[in-house]
């Protein structure tokens, strides 16, 4: 007898997944739209999913690669994967064929994805303003979080501010821009929009509206946004829940490679906990001064 | 026809060769979501110590041709949680499965102490002494090197615990035989190897290593040659069933290391990538075996044909490769 809590059909099993588009939408930028039912259906806004980047009779790449789902339309079965090409995994991704500009009559292109897998963001208080902060590709989880927020019975107001080095890196804005939220961007070089550090600029929008103690922050981005982001939240007392992002070598838990300094609760110390499994998104107040992870 | 794939390491009977290689599997619980840890001929759990361990710095793994490096550094709750706590043995305890709880301490005396304890736990099936950790200064595999080391250890824990003791040996040394052997002299009832090969990445522009650890620990396909070649040594000079580990990706990889004389496998890094595998090559197993008439694992094991044996070979390899006459 086993006494495992889920039934066979509830099993998380590595699933083919039709590739329905793979659109470049900037220089390194890449959204890939894939079919699949069960990981479209169970996708929450902060979770990921753990693409095979071979065609599976491959041993090299040999480990899978985690993207935060971008969106899911769980109408449609379709879920998107926004990724920049950084290394043999994403560039054999960029390489898939995409179907929507390709001739039809081809077969179907399959990608081997595990997932969804990790935690989700809570859900704001009827009162509450959210400020989504990130930068590069870390804003993908806080799309998906944007379109949540949209379609809940009393949509919160919602600022979304994107970081980038220079205005080249804004790509993955567009999407934003044509959701109906306020969209901001900062640039360190000042090429574009605000001159400086994005948690920057969420300090001058938050001290424009007055400081308000209502303010909760949802981020995603690389270490240093988020040390300055959990910094400020602890410092100002503003609620504030962070995306950690962190190479890994299974996803669910198992192989204890994608660890930071995490607290269970307020109460107790620092210890080194998964990134993928008891994440990946945390309260603020839980990670330890500079952000490992 | 599941009957065919049961399997033996000393008392202990498997009923199918397929276990969780230690630190690759959790303790379980994980692992539920993907598939029934019951499935398994036996899980290996992560290396328990005397005391709890946080682990290794950060980044503690880098992906390599073909394998991965890891430098996790046995990061675990240590053996008094590990007993009492509920995501632990006592969740290990209710699969329907044979329990093997892997150890690591850094003295004869910790291996002991733990031994002990969990001689009076009824849910354990085995112990496999982690002789072998390549990520730590005091991993155990400063007793995995040195022959009267391992026999004393094993020894020791022997006289400590009543059921199945496997040794689980490094392949870092230039001989495992008389490693192995050692350990089969101490009273160990089954041997397991390999553990991972330790390696190093660099970071040339930045002049780093790539992993926390400066060093770690290599696992996936890319040493299964190397491993087959160690179990394959191990089962020709010890009387003693061998568990094979090493790279094993698919149902052929377990065939291989079954032929060249191991009576169960460990998988390991496979896992990672494909959490349901354990069902697939079980599935596969059954399969061959009905493919070649065979009536148990235990008619494949160490049937390997070879024109020369171990010792002459074995030889050769030390004295730096053996010429083969062509058209041999």
């Amino acid at each position: 007898m086993s006494t495992s809590d889920c039934q066979p059909s509830d099993y998380i099993a590595p699933s083919a997944s039709e590739v329905v588009s793979n659109r470049q939408i900037g220089p390194d930028w890449y959204v890939l739209r894939l079919r699949e039912e069960s990981i479209a259906r169970r996708s929450e806004p902060g979770m990921f999913v753990q693409v095979l980047c071979n065609d599976g009779e491959s041993f090299d790449p040999l480990l899978r690669r985690p993207f935060s789902v971008y969106c899911a339309d769980k109408e449609n079965g379709t879920y998107d994967i926004l990724y920049t090409t950084v290394g043999r995994g994403t560039r054999w991704m960029a390489a898939l064929p995409d179907p929507e500009t390709t001739a039809s009559g081809e077969s179907p292109v399959k990608v081997d994805v595990l997932g969804p897998l990790g935690n989700t963001f809570s859900t704001p208080g009827e009162d509450e303003t959210v400020y989504l902060v990130g930068g590069g590709v870390g804003v993908a989880p806080l799309y998906f979080l944007a379109l949540h927020l949209l379609a809940l019975p009393a949509p919160p107001k919602i600022h979304f501010c994107m970081g980038a080095r220079t205005g080249e890196f804004l790509q993955g804005i567009e999407d934003f821009r044509k959701l109906p939220i306020e969209t901001h961007v900062a640039t360190n070089d000042g090429s574009e929009g605000f001159h400086g550090f994005v948690t920057d600029l969420f300090v001058e929008l938050w001290k424009d509206a007055g400081s308000a103690e209502n303010a909760r922050i949802y981020g995603c981005g690389p270490q240093g946004m988020n040390e300055s982001l959990r910094n400020l939240s602890i410092e100002n007392d503003l609620a504030c829940e962070i995306c950690l992002e962190s190479m890994m070598g299974c996803g669910f838990g198992i192989c204890f490679g994608c660890v930071a300094p995490i607290r269970k609760d307020a109460d107790s110390d620092f210890i080194n906990r998964r990134i993928c499994w008891e994440g990946p998104v945390f309260n603020s107040t839980l990670l330890c001064p500079g952000i490992e992870g | 026809m599941a009957e065919t794939l049961k399997t033996r390491l000393g008392s202990l009977e498997l009923k199918n060769p397929i276990l969780s290689a230690s630190g690759t599997f959790g303790y379980g619980k994980e692992v539920e979501s993907f598939v029934d840890p019951s499935v398994y001929g036996g899980i290996v759990g992560k290396s328990i110590s005397l005391e709890p361990r946080k682990g290794n710095p950060l980044p503690r793994t880098w992906e390599t041709a073909s394998g991965m490096l890891n430098s996790i550094g046995l990061q675990n709750p240590g053996i008094d949680a590990f007993i009492s706590d509920p995501s632990y043995l006592p969740r290990m305890s209710a699969y329907d499965t044979r329990v093997v709880v892997n150890l690591v301490g850094d003295t004869v005396d910790e291996y002991v102490e733990m031994a002990r304890r969990l001689d009076s736990e009824s849910a354990v099936d085995a112990l496999e002494l982690n002789i072998s950790c390549p990520n730590c200064p005091l991993g155990g595999m400063e007793f995995g090197v040195d022959p009267e080391a391992t026999r004393r250890l094993v020894e020791a824990v022997r006289e400590n615990f009543s059921r199945t003791i496997i040794a689980k040996l490094t392949p870092n040394v230039t001989d495992v035989v008389p490693i192995a052997r050692a350990a089969e002299a101490g009273g160990a009832d089954a041997l397991s190897l390999v553990n991972t090969y330790v390696g190093m990445a660099v970071e040339w522009r930045q002049r780093r290593p790539r992993l926390g650890g400066i060093t770690g620990g290599l696992s996936g396909p890319a040493i299964k040659p190397l491993a087959l070649r160690l179990v394959w040594l191990a089962a020709q000079n010890c009387e003693i069933p061998i568990i094979g580990i090493g790279g094993i990706m698919n149902t052929d990889d377990v065939l291989e290391f079954i032929v060249a004389g191991a009576s169960a496998v460990q998988i390991g890094t496979v896992q990672f990538i494909r959490p349901r595998i354990a069902l697939e090559i079980i599935e596969g197993l059954g399969e061959a075996l009905r493919e070649l008439g065979a009536g148990s694992i235990g008619e494949l094991v160490g049937t390997l044909e070879t024109d020369r044996d171990a010792i002459t070979v074995r030889q050769a390899d030390e004295d730096g490769g053996e010429e083969v006459p062509v058209g041999e």
